[in-house]
């Protein structure tokens, strides 16, 4: 018992040391040189906030498809939750409504609207499901859409941006307006006008 | 509109926003002004607001609306200094100019110019005293001319201070209303709801912590245990030194968990306490004082009573008392209908009632009231009453109903033809011609809201409605029932009764299924197929049925399963869904799972239609095919009703039909009086313990085959050998019934729920 005590004091002082050394010289340099050679190569710095934000995405995951959503439409990512689904509505791409912070929203399928086929239910290390709800907003008011996992915001680069190529004839390409370079994916940049009028559709 | 300078828009709205609350001042200063022209405090506040008004309109620009403005102020000032003395024609004039800034800032570019000059030179015309009005103008002031007793001025009736006029103002104007969007209230709510939700979660982390204190409790007894099997020479010994420092630091750690678990107790009872308070307190914020809502009438019947000759006034009674935002909005129309009502149909002409000993000016009380749990609005009127022998003359006229059930008809009864659609009186009498059109409509909008009218009248001294309303349309208290496995809510006022259908009952009718109630034909519907969710299960020798409807129009709804009354919280659904069909709105339910309102009178619709295309052939045939199934049945004896409820959910879930008992005494009871295929017992309860349960139906000739199982806390082999020893199939530790152990027990003692 002492024994446990005295290595984790030992411990806790080599802690102590290590985190309020001295910088070694050269360190700050080489972070501020590291920073500005990003700022460079995004060239973001002088460019325009909504080109800017235009870039700022939620990246995500339907089934095997990575998909990314303008940052600016998403209000919230959360949990899933019991949905309630609505009688008489045949179509499919409606879900039913959630309850997310006690209001009532309708849940949208993104898989059937982006026709993405064998969305499945993930787990991560823990067993613990990573399917998320991501809640948008948009002019005619929030909508929550189930996705398979989240990754979170990343804003890319310029150079990360590349158009939709011609020759590739994806199912989501109707909604795709860009293709992102994000940890050896092609994620989809989802187009915002394109897809809130779609998902205004879809619910009315 | 949109391409225009997003600023200058939103200066206009503001504008807009400034002159309903200085219009609805002025309103109410004018009105006072009328029967008191020099009370200075009044003069000074219409003087202000015209003046603030004239001051807005200058800065968004609206010079017409400046003018308009302008020339009002004038005539008041003119009035402040005492150089004018405002008589009627004023009054209507400066009235007139409130409507017609009104109509400037609703719609600013096509008002026109000649009007605003008309309305100028006929206001200063009159200021100057020739009494003239502009030539041709239809800017005519005077009406009418008014019996002399009135247009002799105020003078004449110089009475107290009307109640009516200035109070409706005043009375509420001390708590100062704030405009709040109706979706920021909505957010609100949901978030005060949620917040609600999250502190009801705390209990049962805390009965988990006292869980795991019992469990430290369990393990220092162990440890109890273990040290007195040492034998006393070696108690002072290194390993008894240990256990004793273990049992001490097991010690330390149940004061320690004992301490946090009253804190959380504290932390829970606050809590909920604080979300409860801020729930209530974001539902009657949508109150708003009755006052508030109707103070613009006072002009209505102030112009109505101009315009038809009949001095009347306005008292407004209970101003201050809270109304629902959505009532008083639906109630605007029906309201405004009765007033012009009494005014015109109610009161006398002013020589009549003279003649009759009352005042010339009638009066036209509207009252709002709380009374057991109903808001109570009146709208009563001094006037002649309704003059019943007449009513019923009409009545027979019309060939309602035989001379002899009229006769039969109390005055209540009687009455209530007023209501009918398109029923008058008119052809009979004259003098309360017209009486009772519109009144269909009254009625419609007080239904929708959940609400009735009645009348009481009394000949010569008047007629009283009396509108009876819920004091919110937003909680609403519902049956709660579940249909392929998810819950919705029928609203109690929609429903005649609930059942249990046995099957037995069930009888067929030109191909349909049926049952009697009452001595009445019931028609037999399922949820499922009216809602499109696919066929009913229809499992167990009963249906629960809910019986809609009303009149000839009924129809027996079948549910999967009853799931008791809740008062629900009705939050609207996105708009852009437009109506669902047989659904009204949505609500949350206590742990926050959506639920969905159904909307009745739909559903009866939907059940004519399905009933007239004959397409209910998936009852039919369920019922054919499970006539012959039955449900395993399944007691469930324990004195915990966390246990009991858990255990039944469970089993109930997978298609078991479920009993409970509270205890032993109680589950022998129910053993020996019903059939079951299992009893799952407890141990530990009052009046009669799991063990001599077990043992007294294994002794029973009858039960003796009836499979036991126990299911407990106790864990050790010893326990779980006394319980088999009794007589008991299974022995199951508590804590496993989480899982799928319970229910794969069960399944390997007695089968699946049906076979």
């Amino acid at each position: 018992m002492t024994d446990a005590t005295g290595r984790a004091s030992v411990q806790e002082a080599a802690a102590e040391r290590l985190l309020s050394r001295p910088l070694p010289s050269g360190y700050r340099e080489e972070w501020a040189r590291h920073y500005a050679e990003t700022g460079t190569r995004a060239t973001y710095v002088d460019e325009a906030d909504a080109e800017r934000a235009a870039r700022n995405r939620l990246v995500f995951r339907i089934a095997d498809e990575w998909l990314a959503l303008p940052a600016a439409l998403v209000d919230e990512v959360t949990d899933p939750r019991i949905c309630h689904s609505l009688p008489h509505r045949r179509s499919a791409y409606v879900l039913g409504i959630v309850n997310v912070r006690g209001e009532l929203l309708v849940s949208l399928s993104l898989a059937a609207l982006l026709g993405i086929a064998g969305s499945e239910q993930a787990r991560d290390a823990r067993g613990g499901s990573v399917a998320r709800l991501v809640v948008i907003v948009g002019a005619n008011g929030r909508v929550a859409l189930p996705v398979d996992e989240v990754h979170g915001l990343h804003l890319f680069a310029a150079s990360e941006v590349g158009a939709v190529p011609a020759t590739i004839a994806r199912s989501t390409s109707a909604f795709t307006s860009s293709v992102l370079a994000w940890r050896g994916h092609a994620v989809g940049g989802l187009d915002a006008a394109h897809l809130l009028a779609a998902i205004d559709r879809a619910i009315a | 509109m949109s391409g225009e300078d997003l600023s200058g828009l939103s200066l206009l709205q503001l504008f807009r926003a400034e002159l309903a609350s200085q219009s609805r001042a002025l309103i109410a200063s004018l009105l006072v002004l009328e029967r008191d022209p020099v009370a200075a405090e009044q003069l000074e506040a219409a003087m202000r607001a015209a003046h603030s008004l004239k001051g807005a309109a200058r800065i968004v620009d609206l010079m017409p609306a400046v003018r308009v403005a302008h020339v009002m102020e004038e005539c008041l000032v003119a009035a402040q200094h005492g150089q004018l003395r405002l008589r009627h024609t004023h009054i209507d004039m400066l009235l007139r100019g409130v409507d017609l800034l009104g109509a400037l800032a609703a719609d600013a570019p096509t008002a026109g110019n000649t009007d605003i000059e008309r309305f100028a030179e006929t206001l200063e015309a009159a200021m100057r005293g020739t009494d003239e009005p502009v030539a041709g103008g239809e800017m005519e002031a005077e009406a009418a001319p008014l019996p002399p007793a009135l247009s002799d001025g105020p003078q004449a009736n110089e009475e107290t201070p009307r109640p009516g006029i200035a109070p409706a103002g005043s009375g509420v104007a001390n708590d100062r209303m704030l405009h709040i969007s109706a979706q920021s209230m909505t957010r609100l709510l949901g978030l005060a709801g949620e917040s609600l939700i999250e502190a009801r979660r705390l209990r049962p982390f805390a009965d988990g912590l006292q869980r795991l204190r019992r469990q430290h409790g369990a393990i220092a007894r162990m440890l109890d245990g273990i040290r007195s099997t040492f034998p006393a020479d070696e108690r002072n010994g290194h390993v008894v030194q240990s256990l004793d420092a273990v049992r001490g630091a097991l010690e330390q750690t149940r004061v320690f968990l004992g301490d946090r678990l009253a804190e959380i107790d504290a932390i829970d009872r606050r809590s909920t306490d604080l979300a409860n308070r801020l729930y209530t307190e974001t539902l009657e914020s949508r109150m708003r004082p009755f006052g508030d809502g109707v103070q613009h009438y006072s002009r209505t019947v102030r112009d109505l009573s101009r315009t038809l000759g009949k001095p009347a006034r306005l008292q407004i009674i209970g101003g201050s008392t809270g109304i629902d935002r959505d009532i008083l909005d639906q109630l605007d129309a029906p309201l405004g209908h009765l007033l012009r009502n009494a005014i015109d149909h109610g009161l006398e002409p002013p020589e009549q009632r003279l003649t009759a000993g009352k005042p010339a000016e009638g009066t036209i009380r509207l009252e709002a009231r709380h009374n057991a749990g109903m808001l109570q609005i009146i709208v009563a009127d001094d006037g002649g009453g309704i003059d019943l022998d007449r009513l019923r003359a009409a009545v027979l006229n019309r060939r309602l109903i035989t001379e002899e059930a009229v006769m039969r008809l109390s005055n209540a009864e009687l009455l209530e033809f007023l209501f009918l659609p398109g029923f008058s009186m008119k052809p009979i009498v004259s003098d309360i011609s017209g009486r009772g059109v519109g009144l269909d409509a009254v009625q419609v909008a007080a239904k929708q809201v959940r609400g009735q009218v009645s009348i009481t009248t009394q000949l010569g001294e008047g007629t009283s409605f009396l509108m009876e309303l819920p004091l919110t349309l937003s909680v609403i208290r519902t049956l709660l029932v579940e249909i392929d496995a998810e819950p919705y809510a029928l609203p109690l006022v929609g429903i005649t009764r609930t059942l249990r259908l046995s099957r037995d009952a069930i009888e067929q009718l030109e191909g349909r299924p049926h049952f009697e109630m009452q001595g009445r034909r019931i028609g037999l519907v399922t949820a499922h197929e009216l809602l499109a969710r696919g066929e009913a299960p229809l499992e167990g020798v009963e249906l629960s049925v809910v019986v809609i409807g009303a009149g000839g129009v009924e129809y027996g709804l079948v549910v999967d399963r009853f799931l008791g009354e809740r008062e629900l919280v009705v939050r609207p659904l996105d708009p852009r869904l437009g109506k669902i069909q047989d659904i009204s709105a949505a609500a949350l339910m206590e742990d926050g799972t959506p639920v969905l309102i159904v909307d009745v009178d739909d559903l009866v619709r939907s059940a004519d239609k399905l009933a007239g295309t004959n397409n209910l052939r998936g009852l039919r045939r369920t019922l054919s095919a499970n006539a012959a199934m039955r449900r395993k049945r399944v007691l469930i004896v324990d004195d915990s009703l966390t246990v009991r409820e858990l255990q039944r959910k469970l089993l109930d879930a997978n298609g078991y039909e479920v009993e409970v008992a509270v205890d032993g005494m109680d589950g022998w009871n129910a053993a020996r009086g019903g059939t079951y295929d299992l009893v799952v017992t407890d141990v530990d309860m009052p009046r009669m313990d799991g063990i001599e349960l077990v043992t007294l139906i294994k002794r029973d000739p009858r039960l003796g085959t009836l499979p036991v199982m126990i299911v407990s806390y106790k864990d050790r082999e010893e326990d779980r050998l006394r319980g088999l020893d009794a007589g008991a199939d299974y022995y199951l530790t508590k804590g496993s019934f989480h899982d799928e152990t319970l229910l794969h027990a069960v399944s390997d003692l007695i089968g699946p729920a049906v076979e």
